[in-house]
């Protein structure tokens, strides 16, 4: 109870653009099979945002990072009824076992992701590295929304995703959920095929 | 009585000529990259921030974002643009339009 407790207090997010709008104040929170995450940035530009990133790797021995990331968009396509963008990151911080002591650590990630108002695909790769731990996270996701919502309604999409995390038991994660949005308000629920529960929120301010 | 009506109707010209820029103006821009409402929320935060903007409204299905000016401001197509690319987005166009927000927004 205390390890999902834990877990739904912290956040796995390859959800959401990891850079918002000139000014904002970005919280995602959230689970994802073994990995949690915790972030919170500032975008100081459309095209760029610092803030705190922490992940936990729940396992025999919890792995732990905490840190400050910088993100950045690389490039965005605004197309007339679609978007796709290229972002990337870098990190540095404290990583290490729960409880035995931390060492510095980097953490870097590159994303990639398309969508329009009915499709939605994405790929998310992240790797963590210090002295003690040294994880990589690879997803792929794909969606659709059933309908088209307009700006001020719920959205709803339905995406299937696949998530690797270098050194877990569990070779692939294939993980159906269900995304809604309204708003500044963004949540996931979804679980993995093993029954562990995925769970994501977001809020833009 | 001559003159006294071509004054009067230089009062009137004049009076006219006054209250045009006092009258609600909308804009509508036309946005390119608008397809997650979740993440067109910079142009509402944005431009809500503007003295001279009364009401926004975002329409991803026609690709608009429509301004409703207050009475005697104005808010400058360059602001718009900078405000919509501060948002993340490509403007595409700019116009002003006779129909009200209310009407503009309905299509």
């Amino acid at each position: 109870m205390k390890s999902i407790s834990i877990s739904l207090l912290l956040a796995a997010t390859a959800a959401a653009h990891p850079v918002a709008f000139e000014g904002a104040y970005q919280l995602m929170f959230g689970t994802a099979g073994s990995v949690q995450n915790l972030e919170f940035y500032r975008s100081y530009s459309a095209q760029a945002a610092w803030g705190l990133h922490a992940m936990r790797f729940a396992g025999d021995e919890d792995e732990i990072f905490t840190g400050l990331q910088h993100n950045w968009l690389l490039k965005r396509w605004n197309l007339p009824s679609a978007q796709a963008n290229v972002y990337t990151g870098l990190g540095a911080g404290l990583a290490g076992e729960a409880g035995n002591g931390a060492a510095p650590g980097g953490i870097g990630f590159f994303r990639a992701d398309y969508e329009t108002r009915r499709v939605y695909t994405a790929f998310d790769a992240k790797w963590i590295e210090s002295a003690d731990v040294s994880r990589g996270v690879f997803s792929a996701a794909a969606g659709i929304a059933p309908y088209k919502a307009e700006f001020d309604q719920l959205n709803t999409w339905l995406i299937l995703q696949v998530e690797h995390v270098t050194g877990m038991e569990d070779k692939l994660d294939i993980i159906p959920k269900v995304r809604f949005f309204k708003g500044p308000y963004f949540l996931e629920l979804g679980s993995t095929l093993s029954g562990k529960p995925v769970v994501n929120f977001m809020i833009h301010f | 009585m001559k003159i006294l009506f071509i004054n009067s109707l230089l009062a009137l010209s004049a009076t006219l000529a006054h209250a045009a820029p006092d009258r609600v103006v909308t804009v509508k821009a036309t946005v390119n990259g608008m397809v997650c409402s979740f993440c067109a929320q910079g142009i509402l935060a944005h431009f809500k921030k503007h003295p001279a903007v009364s009401n926004v409204h975002v329409d991803l299905t026609r690709k608009l974002v429509l301004l409703e000016e207050r009475k005697g401001k104005s808010i400058t197509d360059e602001e718009i643009t900078k405000y919509i690319k501060k948002s993340g987005f490509e403007p595409v166009k700019v116009e002003r339009v006779k129909e009200s927000f209310e009407q503009t927004k309905a299509g």
